[in-house]
């Protein structure tokens, strides 16, 4: 039998002709400055923007207090690293195990509403509201009942960042097509068979898009958390030295947070890809028009 | 036409009507359906869109219940979903986390059989569909005819005695079509499956059957039936032969007659 489709597909080059050749040279060069360019050009835009940010305060002479130039925020951050480190480590446990937390309770819960109807209806209006009640808001009063500790910061956490999960896991979970589900089915699938080897893996990709909102959610919550009420963390740093008018202390705490933001969900990008390289694959394929100037020159 | 105790009768429906209530209008898919399958036949279901052709696969799979009629499978009354058969959709719906041949094998994971003792068979359709050597390729790595045949190679993986398609070809491009109907056809000649084959493609139809039953417009009834005696296996330049083309022609009349289609020029 045949092979057509599998030829068809493939992209060979043509040694006969050399202008072929030198378009998939050219191709090459392209990808190379397409690959390059994921890099280069948002260091590039940020490079500027701290540069642009270092002239205003150089040239307008801008007080300290006011606004601390980059070149100030990263001596704070050098000379001050002892504290900041310090300072760090409790408010990382919070972002981490929230998260964590957020995760599991959220995917548990996606689960629970998609298997029952009745849950769901139960479900639903509960996690609404606890949306729409400002977290924030609520965070002296989890300080009130748990106390200065760690607790009621992972538990900010948690709150902020569980929903996203929930809904992403929940669309996920539901989108599998009626002809798959049907398909398995009569296949003989039993309900939790088809839901460990269909259901679950399909809803990967949105638990994944959950969760990378969720990772940034919950740095916000934990230091809501110390916000309110703490002696160690962060946010406790940035409030005390707000309270100073140091604002090179506090741009240097605050570039740390957000560091640790970007590493979580550089984190959780690595594990997709891992986890689920069919998904994260063809994402990256859809990126590629120069595949395409090839092939079409040599159909 | 609908004797039910014959053996060799692969699968049949008797009077089977299927009404969907919907929030406004129920809609009433099939009315009155009578026909059987002998066993090996390779019969088609041919209908314009809506006719309830799909409906009619889904209710012999037993993942719908008709709202009356009797629909057999392998001599038994079908009730509820059926084990010896193969489906294969429209849509190829692979599982993007498992190669071809974790796909082929997940009905084998689903029944608990021991998948070892199914990997000669996979490979053995695997070279049949012309996929050796993309055994260990994902559904992303491959185009929309060879998806479909992995598809195929899945549903064949138990040797079903029946094997059920609801227009799988309409997906792909005209070529690949031509190059799927000749590969299941050898594959249907190498087997003793009896296949009913849904599609709305006249030339699909009549290539590739043994017999042909024209739908009605929903609600979907039988309107004729066309046995279709054309040697096998066919080439696909058979279809200029005459009596190819007489068949084809006869059957478009049938759908002029009932106002599917309009010669207004």
């Amino acid at each position: 039998m045949s092979k057509s489709d599998a030829s068809a597909d493939s992209i060979q080059p043509d040694n006969d002709s050399s202008y072929t050749f030198e378009i998939i040279q050219l191709s090459l060069l392209r990808r190379a400055w397409n690959r390059g360019q994921i890099v280069i050009l948002p260091l590039a835009a940020i490079a500027f923007f701290i540069g642009l940010w270092q002239a205003v305060v150089d040239i307008f002479d801008v007080k300290p207090f006011i606004l601390a130039s980059p070149s100030a925020v990263i001596s704070a951050m050098i000379n001050r690293w002892g504290p900041l480190a310090e300072h760090m480590v409790p408010t990382a446990t919070e972002i981490i195990l929230g998260f964590l937390l957020a995760a599991c309770v959220g995917t548990l819960l996606a689960v629970l509403i998609v298997t029952s109807r009745v849950l769901e209806q139960m479900l639903y209006p509960l996690l609404v509201i606890s949306q729409t009640v400002p977290q924030i808001a609520v965070a002296p009063l989890l300080i009130v009942w748990f106390g200065f500790g760690m607790l009621p910061k992972i538990l900010v956490a948690f709150v902020i960042s569980f929903f996203p999960i929930v809904v992403n896991t929940a669309t996920g979970l539901r989108s599998v097509p009626q002809e798959l589900s049907d398909l398995a089915v009569s296949m003989g699938g039993s309900k939790l068979a088809i839901f460990r080897r269909v259901r679950f893996p399909h809803a990967l990709p949105h638990l994944f898009a959950g969760l990378k909102v969720g990772i940034a959610l919950a740095v916000i919550g934990a230091v809501v958390g110390e916000f309110a009420g703490s002696d160690k963390g962060l946010g406790y740093l940035i409030r005390r030295a707000a309270g100073r008018a140091d604002v090179a202390y506090v741009l240097a705490a605050v570039a740390l947070l957000s560091a640790m933001g970007i590493i979580g969900f550089v984190l959780i990008e690595l594990l997709e890809r891992i986890t689920i390289p069919w998904h994260t694959s063809r994402r990256r394929q859809t990126h590629r028009p120069e595949a395409t100037l090839v092939s079409v020159r040599h159909n | 036409m609908t004797e039910i105790s014959s053996s060799n009768v692969a699968f049949s429906a008797t009077d089977t009507t299927m009404v969907y209530s919907t929030t406004s209008d129920p809609v009433h898919a099939l009315d009155r359906i009578s026909f059987s399958a002998t066993r090996g036949e390779f019969l088609s279901v041919l209908g314009p869109s809506g006719c309830g052709k799909s409906t009619l696969l889904m209710l012999l799979a037993g993942l719908r219940t008709p709202s009356s009629g009797t629909l057999t499978m392998n001599d038994k009354v079908v009730r509820g979903p059926q084990p010896d058969i193969g489906i294969v959709f429209q849509q190829d719906v692979l599982l993007d986390w498992r190669t071809c041949l974790q796909n082929i094998l997940l009905p084998i994971q689903f029944r608990r059989l021991p998948k070892k003792d199914y990997i000669p068979a996979a490979m053995d359709l695997i070279h049949q569909v012309g996929l050796t050597g993309f055994e260990d390729r994902y559904p992303y790595e491959l185009s929309g005819g060879m998806r479909q045949r992995v598809a195929i190679c899945r549903a064949l993986i138990q040797s079903p005695q029946t094997l059920l398609m609801d227009e799988p070809f309409g997906a792909l491009d005209a070529l690949t079509r031509e190059q799927l109907m000749l590969d299941l056809q050898t594959l249907w000649m190498s087997q003793t499956t009896t296949v009913l084959f849904i599609t709305h493609s006249i030339h699909e139809a009549v290539y590739l059957s043994d017999r042909v039953i024209v739908m009605t417009p929903r609600p979907g009834a039988i309107f004729r039936e066309f046995p279709i005696d054309i040697a096998r296996p066919r080439t696909l330049s058979d279809m200029n032969r005459p009596d190819f083309l007489e068949r084809v022609e006869e059957i478009r009349e049938v759908f002029t007659e009932m106002g599917v289609l309009n010669e207004q020029v």
